[in-house]
């Protein structure tokens, strides 16, 4: 996939698709030049009707995306959509969000999907707002449900979206990689770039489940923030080129 | 292949479905069957009982939805209990406990049926 380009912010991804086919799906949609929408989504089950679903949600988000703005409302038209289309043993989870570069700040909603991790000043900050997943649900019960969350970023903040096929990667004794030990390495690399980070996690999960096969697809979006240049120095520059 | 059975004990009116080992998309069958069979005998109080349960998929989660429907509209429900906090982790995650009654023991999920 070719990643999206905005200043002030390095964009990382990561698809690793499972033996059997799985139902991972994720996005990003550039709803204007400062402004960056993007989704993670997973299936349940696998196999052929998991990936008909998940080109089904993919045609949902695209059409969504373009034509209302907050989280929220997207998903609840998106349960709205599925709640029709699916069969009562499937659903989805998904989370939306975008991210506003002139307001530095990030929106989310989640619909039953892993929560989402913020590293900032060496501590790591879970955020999971209430939300049932994709087609589980009726609209009012989904709606009452759905909350949305903001935060004001800061310069070097990372916010790492995921898949259940990372925290659930087996090793030989059929031991899960978890949610602790990826709050671990997440914490010992916060100072990478998303780039760096995305590597990271994907190599440790790679080493942890090398003797044991990949059962689930993995999906993996990293932001990060980046440091902008002082004003001061801006200035400094600026009058050096008109000297 | 990872091994998955189930038992049904009748307690009153009540009827728990014991699940034991791994419940996918592979395993889901055996439990969908408890569940017709259940609803075709006219018994809609269930308690699932998740003791001996190690693992469970989404394909596995999509078959609690499947019946809910039907049992709910015949007065009926099925409870949850017993579960390891790995397995809670994976119905919180997608927020099953605003859907469904999780207990922590069998007794108190059929006491809530008020069976006994």
């Amino acid at each position: 996939m070719n990643l999206p380009v905005y200043p002030d912010l390095q964009i990382a991804s990561v698809f690793i698709p499972a033996f059997e086919v799985g139902g991972d799906y994720y996005d990003f949609f550039e709803i204007s030049e400062t402004r960056l929408g993007f989704v993670i989504a997973d299936v349940s089950g696998k196999g052929i009707s998991a990936a008909f679903i998940m080109a089904e949600v993919k045609g949902i988000f695209e059409s969504l995306a373009k034509t209302i703005e907050r989280p929220k409302d997207i998903l609840i038209k998106a349960n709205e959509i599925l709640r029709h289309t699916l069969d009562s043993k499937s659903f989805v989870s998904a989370a939306y969000g975008y991210i506003d570069l002139i307001d530095e700040k990030l929106f989310l909603a989640r619909a039953g999907h892993c929560p989402l991790f913020l590293l900032r000043e060496n501590e790591t900050k879970q955020i999971k707002p209430s939300g049932l997943g994709l087609g589980l649900s009726d609209n009012q019960y989904f709606n009452q449900t759905l909350e949305e969350f903001s935060i004001t970023l800061k310069e070097n903040d990372t916010i790492v979206l995921y898949t259940d096929g990372i925290t659930d990667a087996k090793n030989e004794y059929f031991e899960d990689f978890g949610d602790k030990h990826f709050l671990e390495i997440l914490l010992a690399n916060s100072h990478l770039s998303a780039k760096e980070l995305s590597n990271k996690i994907i190599h440790e999960v790679s080493v942890f489940s090398s003797n044991h096969s990949q059962y689930d697809d993995i999906t993996l979006v990293i932001f990060k923030c980046q440091q902008k240049p002082k004003t001061d120095g801006v200035k400094e520059w600026q009058n050096s080129i008109h000297q | 292949m990872a091994e998955f059975n189930t038992s049904i004990s009748e307690k009153g009116d009540v009827n728990v479905i014991n699940l034991k080992g791994y419940l996918d998309a592979h395993t889901a069958p055996a439990l969908e069957n408890n569940f017709t069979q259940l609803i075709e005998n006219n018994k809609f109080k269930i308690v699932v009982n998740f003791q001996n349960l190690a693992y469970i998929s989404s394909a596995g989660l999509g078959v609690f939805m499947a019946y809910i429907e039907n049992i709910r509209e015949n007065k009926g429900d099925i409870k949850l209990t017993n579960m390891s906090d790995k397995v809670f982790n994976i119905f919180d995650l997608l927020g099953f406990p605003l859907l469904y009654e999780i207990y922590k023991s069998e007794e108190e999920a059929i006491n809530k049926f008020g069976a006994i």
